[in-house]
């Protein structure tokens, strides 16, 4: 089973080169054009078979994450799970950024901060009339979207990137390549469990959000836990670092401030911290962020990190439900692979598509009760 | 285990912090950066009121913010506008000393301008827009200050109790004001001819 994993993450990692931007030339070598073209002609032309392509990895991602949940204490020990998640990350490090634009506008902002030295905060990208990257870059006509602490940590990747196109998207990756093994590293630090640490790093949300389009929220939540787990700790040298490490947080994507009142209830229980957290996040997530803008699939990364910390039996149902909303979430990417556009029947059946995992999963709990009472 | 009462209390806590969360929410992120033909701001605080040194400083610390080419032109020109349009208000409300000194503030922001723009084409910044941006505030510029040339006395003897008279040459001010925008406009001139004669490309 887990060469067969390992076998699908690798054709997932091919099939993402298919959706290189016409505008962005990765590579001039004539063994990557050929290995890149029928992939192109495959996502751009033959868009019902991409999509049925997508599904079924994504299908089979998803079984396989459940066959190793619940085989996790037989087949891993602790090495030998880091060992295995970091193989599926450096995998997954060297696919393309497929299923959204974000990983462009890191770079771009990245750019317009580091190399044109002007301040993302008042500077927008297209304002910089000649810039190459704008040929591919979309959202260039706002001024940077998140906080100082994550323009600051993009400088890095945008150093390493060197100006090379590739290189930098593979620098990027790279950044959120070790946030996702440090996530992990963290929950199984808050948790001690083998089985806690693969639902958060082989959940397929997480796969395809995090180590394949690069979303910076996986970055947002490693501060957070990090800062949790010290805030926990005993001491006050610790406690302060947590703060910070919080604080961090909010200062990279501005989700996690609705964490910011729990630091101030006494005699909070690390438990129900993590509880109020999920609580929090998901009001941002299924309320505020849709308010503002579109349900997108990478905010579940916040309550997938939260839900991996939590108690397993007590909060069963959350867990599920987070697993459920997970694939629901994934499915949103169908419409525009079949399409072409967002526009349409677009959002229409973006909504059904989570809707209805939901909707199942919430009559097949309510079946579930109505059987154990009668 | 927890009390009743204490889970009511936090559960309360949660329902106000959402509260504010979905205040803000709706309020941040919809801030529209809509630009249309060139406008000048509304007057900001003026002398006398008590936020206006306030104001004043917030304009020098603004400097370090606006970091960057670009940054730099944009707020340059914006300080320069607010003065100009400070200078305006004063000038109509008859308090001269104040209103020369708001419009030789406006001025100075001036200086800088065409320095920033060369700056950025040696950056490899393609700055049409910004010389048209610069363009388009200079025409607007100017015809605020002939505006006031035709209203204003061309000179005032400004005499504040206890103190000596100060003399405000206005007319020769407001000329050297209209002078240094239509300098602007000339060197803009220059810089699209050299452009078009592909001498920058």
């Amino acid at each position: 089973m887990i060469a067969v994993y390992i076998f699908i993450c690798v054709l997932f990692t091919f099939f993402t080169y298919g959706y290189i931007d016409t505008n962005l030339h990765l590579s001039q070598s004539t063994f990557f054009l050929r290995l890149q073209q029928p992939l192109e002609a495959l996502v751009f032309q033959m868009r019902p078979l991409a999509t049925l392509i997508f599904f079924m990895a994504l299908s089979s991602l998803f079984v396989l994450y459940e066959w190793f949940l619940k085989n996790s204490e037989k087949l891993f020990n602790l090495k030998k799970l880091f060992l295995f998640i970091s193989g599926i990350a450096l995998i997954f490090l060297f696919s393309f950024p497929a299923f959204s634009y974000d990983i462009f506008n890191y770079i771009t902002t990245a750019k317009v901060t580091f190399f044109h030295k002007e301040n993302p905060y008042l500077v927008m990208p297209v304002e910089i009339a000649n810039e190459p990257y704008l040929a591919f870059t979309r959202a260039a006509n706002k001024v940077a979207l998140y906080g100082p602490v994550w323009i600051l940590l993009t400088a890095i990747p945008h150093y390493l990137g060197a100006g090379d196109i590739w290189q930098t998207i593979i620098a990027f990756k790279f950044l959120n390549f070790f946030t996702y093994l440090l996530l992990s590293y963290l929950i199984y630090q808050m948790t001690k469990s083998v089985r806690s640490v693969l639902f958060f790093a082989l959940n397929p949300l997480v796969l395809i959000e995090i180590l394949i389009s690069s979303h910076n929220d996986s970055t947002m939540m490693a501060f957070l836990l990090l800062g949790m787990l010290l805030w926990f700790s005993k001491g006050l040298g610790k406690k302060l670092i947590g703060l910070s490490a919080i604080f961090a947080s909010m200062l990279i994507k501005g989700a996690t401030i609705v964490v910011a009142p729990l630091l101030f209830m006494k005699n909070i229980s690390k438990e129900k911290f993590l509880f109020y957290t999920y609580l929090l996040l998901a009001f941002v997530f299924f309320i505020a962020a849709p308010l503002r803008e579109e349900l997108y699939p990478w905010y579940a990364v916040w309550l997938v990190t939260i839900a991996a910390c939590l108690d397993r039996k007590k909060y069963s149902l959350l867990i599920g439900f987070t697993m459920v909303l997970s694939f629901a979430l994934e499915l949103r990417h169908i419409p525009y692979m079949y399409m072409g556009y967002y526009e349409g029947v677009g959002p229409l059946a973006r909504t059904l598509l989570t809707m209805i995992p939901i909707a199942i999963y919430g009559g097949y709990i309510g079946y579930k009760k109505v059987i154990k009472k009668s | 285990m927890d009390t009743r009462e204490e889970r009511k209390r936090d559960m309360k806590q949660i329902f106000v912090y959402v509260c504010i969360v979905t205040y803000l929410a709706f309020n941040i992120g919809h801030l529209s950066l809509i630009h249309a033909e060139y406008v000048l701001p509304y007057p900001s605080y003026m002398p006398g009121n008590k936020i206006y040194s306030v104001s004043r400083i917030m304009d020098k610390l603004k400097n370090y913010w606006y970091w960057g080419t670009i940054a730099q032109i944009k707020y340059h020109l914006s300080l320069s506008d607010k003065y100009l349009v400070e200078a305006k208000t004063l000038f109509e409300y008859k308090q001269y000393l104040l209103a020369t000194d708001a419009l030789s503030r406006s001025d100075a922001a001036l200086a800088d301008v065409s320095k920033l723009l060369e700056k950025g084409n040696k950056e490899n910044k393609n700055m049409v827009q910004y010389e048209e941006l610069i363009h388009n505030a200079m025409l607007v510029h100017l015809e605020k200050l002939e505006g006031m040339k035709e209203l204003l006395p061309s000179e005032f003897t400004w005499t504040p109790e206890k103190k000596d008279a100060t003399n405000l040459p206005i007319e020769q001010l407001l000329d050297r004001s209209i002078l240094i925008r239509k300098n602007i406009l000339i060197e803009l001139q220059g810089r699209k001819q050299l452009f078009t004669n592909n001498i920058y490309l």
